[in-house]
């Protein structure tokens, strides 16, 4: 019985360790493969700081139109302006536009403007607009 | 450890231990003893043909005993052999005695301070011819005081036994007993068709050297290997102790709990020996797993110190503490720079439809790097016009990389309403 338990015993000694070896062999792949992204996160957010690409460096301006009756030219004037140029960057969340009536004859044209035009729009016609969004101005050159 | 045999004969009980020969009072007085060999008193042996199923010839002897008037008293069968001769016949080697006697036998086995196995003076016989298992049959010859047991048989198979007795111990008596011999041997060939090839004789202490020139000159005979017995201060060759010896003494008779005793005794050298073995073995196995296990824990020591390094190295490889708002805010610019803005989405939507069109809702909703629209309307033209005009609409957004998540298209003929989920994404 002593013999056995002798024997017994660093067998089951040798089965736990073959089984933490096992698992300390895959606890380093693992290391290595998140090494291998944190790397690359870290070279990222490196050129993201020389890029001025940092959310202090940008100042924000957020716009919050809540059923607002707007014309059709008003409308194309509001919408040309939330896209990006040089100067800012616009972050779009929600848009909504509605009529404000929905009467037969207000229906004889499309409520869309055509934006891609500079030609005025049709008078006589509201819309209700909704619009969530925040404007982006950089605040300073980056560093570097 | 010595094997004391305790031998039965004629009317004394001897102590047999080792090579020495001792007459003895009483059973009780042998102690240690493990076999009785006895010649059962009032017993008979035969090798008898009964007319009844196998299972059933011990009671068929028994009846047939008693039928032919050899007892008058309730009988004993002991069976040395049997088999079974076509369907309702069998043959049959055994010792009957009377009941009686033969539950005092017991009695006096089970009172005895040791486990005692017992059996009579024919089996002893009969396991003899087994041992020696000659294919031609042999006739098997006990000469013991004025008595000679006679067993012919061969191997598997029993053809007669019996026992011839003389008045006395006298030259002439003897002559006489021999010649008795002679011819129950002559009338159990005869009777069997059986071809004798050799007479085996076994002596006693009373009967050294003892078969007669004269007797059987057709067959080979001889004296069993005998073996030299100290009785009472002289030496005598006897063979009937090997042929005592060679009898397995689980094949006798005892109560079921000594049968049990002496099969652990006899097992019990294996179960040591296995022990042994194990115990050498599970030490070496113990020893090579202590070497094993010494160098994988060096092995895991080296891997523990490698992640410690590892973990180090990580922990520093970012210096922001906290990249996820970065990351985030980059993510949202990349959005912005890459869906559609509100204005794109209107002028996509105004390519594909004609003056015929009335939209009547759009809604958008930015999601993470795709937007969601939601966009009803009303067409008022006939229903053919309506239709491929709407089917014009769809296939615009599609070409602008929308994708249709549901659309509906009612008419009432002059007029007709759709309404549209279209979803546009980052690829």
């Amino acid at each position: 019985m002593i013999s056995y338990t002798g024997y017994h015993i660093p067998l089951e000694k040798l089965s736990l360790l073959r089984n933490q070896e096992m698992q300390a062999k895959r606890l380093i792949k693992e290391f290595e493969r998140k090494k291998l992204v944190l790397d690359k996160i870290s070279r990222f957010l490196a050129q993201a700081d020389r890029s001025g690409l940092k959310p202090e460096q940008w100042d924000r301006f957020p716009v919050n139109i809540k059923d607002r009756p707007v014309s059709l030219s008003d409308l194309a004037s509001i919408l040309a302006q939330t896209s990006n140029n040089e100067n800012y960057i616009y972050l779009p969340e929600s848009l909504s536009i509605k009529h404000a009536e929905h009467k037969r004859g207000m229906n004889s044209n499309n409520m869309i403007p055509d934006t891609s035009s500079d030609g005025p729009a049709p008078a006589g016609q509201t819309l209700i607009l909704s619009l969530d969004g925040c404007f982006l101005v950089r605040n300073r050159r980056p560093d570097g | 450890m010595v094997k004391r045999y305790a031998i039965e004969l004629d009317g004394h009980i001897y102590n047999l231990s080792g090579q020495n020969l001792a007459e003895k009072n009483r059973l009780q007085d042998i102690q240690g003893c493990r076999l009785l060999v006895t010649d059962f008193e009032n017993s008979i042996s035969r090798v008898m043909q009964v007319a009844s199923d196998i299972k059933y010839a011990q009671a068929m002897v028994a009846r047939t005993l008693q039928n032919e008037g050899e007892f008058d008293e309730p009988v004993s069968v002991i069976t040395h052999w049997k088999k079974k001769r076509g369907k309702k016949n069998s043959e049959i080697f055994f010792t009957a005695l009377p009941t009686r006697i033969y539950l005092q036998y017991l009695d006096r086995i089970e009172g005895h301070d040791d486990i005692v196995f017992m059996t009579g003076i024919f089996a002893v016989l009969g396991n003899l011819i087994q041992k020696i298992a000659p294919e031609d049959p042999v006739a098997v010859v006990f000469r013991h005081e004025r008595f000679a047991d006679l067993v012919i048989g061969k191997k598997n198979q029993f053809f007669f036994a019996t026992q011839c007795v003389a008045f006395d111990t006298q030259n002439k008596q003897i002559d006489t007993l021999w010649e008795t011999i002679s011819r129950e041997i002559e009338n159990a060939v005869r009777e069997n068709s059986i071809n004798l090839k050799q007479l085996v004789c076994l002596n006693w202490i009373d009967t050294a050297n003892d078969i007669p020139e004269t007797s059987f000159p057709e067959i080979t005979r001889y004296i069993f290997e005998s073996e030299p017995i100290t009785h009472e201060g002289k030496i005598f060759h006897v063979s009937f102790i090997r042929a005592v010896k060679l009898f397995p003494v689980f094949k006798a008779i005892t109560h079921e709990k000594g049968r049990l005793i002496y099969c652990a005794e006899k097992i019990s050298p294996f179960i040591i020996t296995f022990l042994i073995a194990a115990t050498i073995m599970f030490s070496f196995g113990a020893f090579s797993l202590r070497s094993k296990t010494k160098s994988l824990e060096k092995n895991i020591v080296s891997i523990e110190k490698r992640m410690q390094i590892l973990n180090r190295s990580v922990s520093f490889q970012i210096k922001d503490n906290n990249p996820l708002p970065t990351l985030e805010f980059i993510d949202s610019i990349f959005s912005s720079s890459n869906l559609p803005s509100y204005k794109d989405i209107v002028n996509d939507i105004s390519m594909g439809t004609s003056p015929a069109f009335t939209m009547e809702q759009l809604q958008a909703r930015y999601l993470d790097r795709q937007v969601k629209i939601s966009l009803k309307g009303v067409i008022h033209a006939d229903f053919d016009k309506a239709y491929k005009g709407y089917q014009n609409l769809l296939s615009s957004l599609l070409t602008n990389g929308y994708e249709i998540e549901h659309n509906i298209f009612m008419t009432q003929i002059h007029s007709s309403r759709f309404e549209l989920e279209l979803l546009w994404r980052i690829r």
